[in-house]
């Protein structure tokens, strides 16, 4: 891959990095060459959209420790 | 499961927040309780944040988040004899691996155990078709094996950043990094590399 390629990874890289939107269908038409990581990439936002989501949607359940205490026990 | 707050009384209680892990660790080991509240200080927020981001749906409804974590610490400091303190990072892994293993059990357990159906109320508005849902675990997959290949710090810079949502310069100070700049910049090109193995893997 070309500097000048990289470099506009890298770019993309840091927007998702600092959760800054990204307009895809902008990026990919003007670097067709870049399409396919540039896709992958946008998919590696949305999965770690995902997972850090799940911070915010998980609460806790008084339960937890009963059944700690019995997975400890086996 | 709150941080224990440091202790007033100590003789030396600026020592606790400049001594390295392993420095801690060598103390907690020689049963030093002091030293394991400074070790509880020091991951408790990471250790949150891992849990949340890692619990399974299905289990959630059964499980605290807070007490998995309490539960890590615990076995951590049960199994302290064993532990030789390794390189800067090392505690850590350790306690995530803790972690993980928790929440292996958590979710076998959570599986043997039949499933609350919500109210029809409590349903979220658009609930995710079979076809999206495997869209979704492909995905994650490619993800979890690119990420994989990378070498383990960089792998644990994107994790931090974008599954635990830690900010750059908290980052910095977990895997000793010179800057939040030079994270951020970790982080990148990280991101760019597992897109990169991502592309390949779909071209092998």
């Amino acid at each position: 891959m070309s500097t000048e390629h990289n470099e506009d990874l890298i770019r993309l890289a840091k927007a998702i990095s600092d959760r800054k939107e990204v307009d895809w269908e902008k990026e990919i038409s003007t670097r067709p060459e870049l399409k396919a990581v540039l896709e992958k990439l946008r998919e590696v936002e949305s999965v770690t959209g995902i997972l850090g989501e799940l911070v915010d949607e998980v609460r806790a359940e008084p339960e937890l420790m009963k059944v700690l205490a019995e997975l400890e026990e086996q | 499961l709150t941080p224990p707050p440091a202790d007033a009384d100590s003789p030396t209680p600026d020592r606790d927040e400049t001594q390295s892990t392993a420095e801690i660790l060598v103390r907690a080991k020689g049963g030093d309780r002091l030293a394991q509240d400074v070790l509880v200080r020091r991951y408790l927020k990471i250790l949150m944040r891992q849990a949340h981001g890692r619990l399974p749906s299905k289990a959630r409804g059964a499980y605290d988040t807070e007490d998995l974590v309490q539960a890590t610490f615990m076995r951590a400091f049960r199994n302290l004899k064993r532990i030789e303190p390794g390189e800067r990072g090392y505690f850590l892994a350790y306690l995530r691996k803790i972690l993980d293993n928790l929440i292996r059990d958590a979710m076998r357990s959570a599986a043997r155990r039949p499933e609350i159906q919500p109210f029809e109320d409590d349903l979220p508005a658009h609930q995710p078709t079979p076809l999206e849902l495997a869209a979704v675990h492909e995905k994650l997959e490619a993800y979890n094996c690119a990420i994989s290949i990378l070498p383990s710090q960089q792998q644990e810079v994107v994790r931090l950043r974008m599954e635990l949502g830690l900010s750059y310069q908290e980052i910095a100070d977990v895997v000793g990094s010179p800057s939040a700049n030079a994270v951020r910049m970790q982080v990148a090109r990280a991101l760019a590399r597992i897109a990169e193995k991502m592309a390949n893997l779909r071209g092998d």
